[in-house]
């Protein structure tokens, strides 16, 4: 662990805020990330990434140091997130909605090659709200966020291979709403 | 090979998984087999857009904005905080004073305290709830229109309650002050439930009856 980060750490541990805004900074931009890929809409997605570091802030004294920070952290915001997927009350797709993917399925196959990678990774992001629930937080730590399956393994607390098959099972789900439009895209 | 085990193999050509020997057997298969390249490619290019995704920025003013709903928590807590700790220390002084007065009168199961007698004890101790197996202070009042001089108080404690001399009788005799006076008993919960004292006050031959509820948890 970087020794800057352990200092900052045990700042935020005696409860000084100023330590824990830097934190903060450092995971911002990867916790909102989340959250709105999860939430679809800007100020919900903020609104459950500041509840996700008030979690943080309250927890932050039982970090003991004897894992990567960034996987406890992830751990302890993991709740607030699988919370919310599990409350499923909006199943809002962000920018890009499904009525889009439709409608472009919906033209001759020459159209498609006109979509441009932008645009289907637009539509990636807003198809996967569609993905049950357990196997999308897994799609999105890996697919997405680049999270190793170790990382992911500490974060769910599931075994390995539970989080290849959940993998794996979400990406086949996700194959299948994308249809035709992945064969298509210009990438 | 079937083509349901070739399509678990191509997650783990992209996650550099599988080995050289799955490679060709996938590639070998989807150069023959029009369904899975045509799969293999749809998975291809998903991954290869999902793991170009940016990392969304927060908005402006986000660590602000969290800074200051930790603020306002925190301020939140330590008003609660500072409202208990009060209250604690009223109970430790209550417990304090009560305790130094079972050690000094535990054997004096009843005690008189008159109306001008304004100690911190009588504020202390009206307590109509008592712990089961523990010994505290009961206070019972007795409210007078004038001075009364030789009356005569006897009190009968129902099973529930025990005084700290092991009876559940006591008699009390001397005089009465106009205005609130107070009988203290050092009593014992046996048992719990909702419990009535009696009492019976006797003043020339005159006698009053009167109960007070005690709880015993």
């Amino acid at each position: 662990m970087d020794i800057n980060e352990e200092k900052l750490i045990e700042r935020a541990q005696q409860k000084d805020e100023q330590s824990f805004e830097k934190i903060v900074k450092n995971y911002q931009d990867r916790v909102y990330s989340i959250s709105l890929t999860l939430t679809g809409d800007r100020l919900e997605a903020e609104e459950l990434a500041q509840r996700a570091f008030i979690k943080l802030w309250r927890k932050i004294g039982k970090f003991k140091f004897r894992s990567k920070f960034s996987t406890w952290l992830y751990r302890v915001v993991h709740n607030i997130f699988y919370d919310y997927v599990r409350s499923e009350k909006k199943k809002k797709n962000i920018e890009v909605p499904l009525e889009k993917i439709h409608s472009l399925t919906d033209k001759e196959p020459n159209m498609y090659s006109k979509l441009e990678k932008e645009e289907l990774k637009e539509i990636i992001h807003g198809t996967i709200n569609k993905i049950p629930k357990k196997l999308r937080m897994v799609v999105i730590y890996y697919d997405i966020e680049g999270m190793s399956y170790k990382e992911i393994s500490g974060i769910i607390r599931k075994p390995m291979g539970t989080v290849k098959s959940r993998l794996n099972r979400g990406r086949s789900i996700l194959r299948e709403k994308l249809g035709n439009i992945l064969g298509a895209a210009n990438v | 090979m079937k083509c349901k085990k070739i399509q678990k193999l191509i997650y783990g050509i992209f996650d550099k998984e599988a080995d050289i020997n799955e490679k060709n057997i996938v590639e070998k298969h989807i150069n023959s087999c029009n369904n899975c390249r045509e799969i293999y490619e749809k998975v291809k290019n998903m991954l290869n857009a999902m793991e170009s995704i940016p990392e969304l920025e927060a908005p402006d003013g986000f660590a602000y904005r969290l800074k200051r709903k930790i603020e306002i928590m925190e301020s939140k807590k330590k008003k609660r905080r500072n409202f208990i700790v009060p209250a604690a220390s009223f109970a430790m002084g209550a417990a304090v004073i009560i305790v130094l007065l079972l050690k000094s009168s535990i054997s004096t199961p009843v005690r008189y305290i008159s109306p001008d007698n304004k100690t911190m004890l009588s504020s202390y101790t009206k307590a109509t709830m008592l712990f089961e197996g523990r010994t505290s202070y009961l206070k019972l009042d007795i409210r007078s229109r004038k001075d009364m001089e030789d009356v005569s108080i006897r009190i009968t404690l129902p099973s529930g309650l025990v005084l700290s001399n092991n009876s559940d009788k006591v008699k009390w005799h001397g005089d009465l002050k106009k205005g609130l006076n107070n009988i203290l008993l050092t009593v014992e919960g046996r048992e719990r439930g909702v419990w009535n004292i009696k009492g019976v006050l006797k003043k020339n031959g005159v006698k009053k009856v009167f109960t007070q509820e005690v709880k015993v948890i």
